[in-house]
């Protein structure tokens, strides 16, 4: 297999090592993502050593980042590939998230492969990756090309530079002049988030809120009930933003404006690759607290904006102001990301993966009994839920920083939540 | 303009296999559209399409599961809402 020794970073990339060199300068914590599958049984180590033989995690161990002056930065492979994994035992399958590597671009390979397995047998297999190196979708074809997914053996790597808009420079100009505006017009107030900055080597929190089989099928009934039987996410984003300004008021912090981008999986439906480079648009959500009243207010709120957002091609828009954003240098791409907002960015870290994770239904044989997205919490604005749906189970992770929430803070969010995609109380 | 639920298919069907789905899939009129990959997002986009080709804006409320399900489901509901 013939793979790229140079691939141009995407601009979704580029942005996101802006925000790797902030955290770096400040939180000291990488932007590493984890995908976990929980195994019904053992794993022999040989299995998985053949699995890590496979010649695309052999390249994707050898990628780093290159920059050179007047040239796009790019994903280089470099030296040989190693196997790249590290075998544990731990007594609870629980500890497994102790195990997550947090480490940065400068601190060796971008991916990492962890296998752990508890005293019963059970196993654990954790893949770590840094977020400016692919994205989930990218992530979860990792994953199965490891499994040994039949249906990915061919799995696309990308191999050509990104596609980017169509249209005259000067159409793209003004789309992304046009994205510019919107995305930093605060002209409604101030971003509302709940994570301050933390101190440098702050570590994580992970919480996990699974809804089983029944709850899902509630959740299901729930989101007609409120109006998002058309676009499903809208229920549980309207429910997270609800329970962030549960939050903010129960810390007596009023809520002018709470800003959530959502990543946009660009492929096309179907396609099983790219798996390297985020291939992600954005959609830009502001809930003022009017809007945040009720389940069913700020669904309508959500999916007008939705519809708007399409309808004016901000996708597309954003897609332009990102590749050109590719020549500007991290640090004078964060002042304009962030400065607008006073630093804030967003309130918080939004991602709906769908129900692509539960088509992973086995590890070289071993069934797997569950799935979890772990998002990379950046900060800002420190706080991040990623939804998963997993064979009609509906999973969400949310991650922040230690210290950032008190455990009745935790489980206000939690019985809000709740609350809101169950309709209870 | 009188639209019929043919016209409106092919339509449909073009603009799927163009500009949404993987190169080479082409939906058949009762195709399950979930199962190719057509998610709520990828649903708006075919609404943002057919308001454009067609001039026809559909309702949210009309968008039902059963109505949204197939290609021909989709097609009647946008002869519906015209």
């Amino acid at each position: 297999m013939q793979l790229p020794a140079r691939v141009p970073v995407t601009g979704t990339d580029w942005f996101l090592l802006a925000f790797e060199r902030a955290m770096r300068t400040g939180v000291g914590a990488a932007g590493v993502c984890h995908l976990l599958l929980e195994l019904d049984g053992p794993l022999d180590e040989a299995v998985v050593e053949a699995a890590t033989a496979d010649p695309v995690w052999r390249w994707l161990r050898t990628i780093r980042l290159e920059r050179r002056p007047g040239r796009l930065p790019s994903w280089v492979a470099r030296g040989e590939g190693d196997p790249g994994v590290t075998f544990h035992r731990v007594d609870d399958l629980a500890e497994v998230t102790g195990l997550f590597r947090h480490r940065g671009l400068d601190d060796g390979a971008l991916v990492h492969l962890d296998v752990a397995r508890d005293g019963t047998g059970r196993t654990a297999v954790v893949l770590s990756w840094h977020h400016a190196l692919m994205d989930a979708r990218g992530a979860e074809t990792l994953m199965r090309r490891l499994a040994g997914g039949p249906s990915v053996a061919d799995a696309v790597v990308a191999l050509d530079p990104e596609a980017g808009p169509t249209g005259t420079a000067l159409e793209r100009l003004l789309l992304a002049r046009e994205a510019r505006d919107r995305l930093f017009d605060v002209s409604a107030g101030s971003v509302g988030t709940v994570v301050p900055p933390p101190a440098p080597g702050t570590g994580l929190v992970h919480r996990v809120w699974t809804f089983d089989e029944a709850e899902t099928v509630r959740l299901d009934a729930r989101a007609v009930e409120v109006g998002a039987h058309v676009v499903r996410s809208a229920l549980v984003l309207g429910a997270v933003a609800r329970a962030v300004r549960a939050l903010r008021r129960h810390r007596g912090e009023p809520v002018r404006q709470l800003l959530v981008p959502v990543p946009q999986d660009q492929r096309k439906r179907g396609a099983v690759g790219p798996i390297l480079g985020n291939q992600l648009g954005m959609l830009f959500y502001r809930l003022a607290d009017d809007d945040l009243g009720t389940l069913p207010g700020t669904v309508a709120a959500l999916t007008a904006q939705l519809r708007e957002q399409m309808r004016a091609g901000w996708p597309e828009a954003y897609a332009a102001l990102l590749g050109w954003c590719r020549w500007l240098p991290l640090g004078l791409l964060w002042q304009v990301v962030s400065g607008p907002t006073g630093g804030a960015v967003a309130s918080f870290g939004f991602s709906d993966t769908g129900d692509s994770l539960g088509r992973i239904s086995a590890f070289r044989g071993a069934a797997v009994a569950r799935a979890v997205h772990y998002p990379a919490n950046l900060h800002p604005p420190g706080f991040t839920v990623i939804t998963s749906r997993v064979r009609g189970r509906t999973v969400l992770c949310a991650s922040w920083f230690e210290g950032a929430l008190t455990a009745e803070e935790e489980a206000l969010m939690e019985n809000s939540l709740r609350a809101d995609l169950l309709g209870q109380g | 303009m009188a639209l019929d639920v043919t016209t409106v298919g092919e339509a449909l069907r073009g603009f799927l296999a163009e500009e949404v789905l993987a190169s080479g899939v082409r939906p058949g009129d009762d195709d399950v559209l979930a199962e190719l990959g057509v998610d709520s997002f990828a649903l708006m986009e075919i609404l943002l399409f057919v308001e454009r080709r067609f001039g026809v804006v559909v309702p949210m409320e009309s968008l039902t599961p059963e109505h949204t399900r197939t290609l021909s489901a989709l097609a009647r509901c946008v002869v519906a809402a015209a």
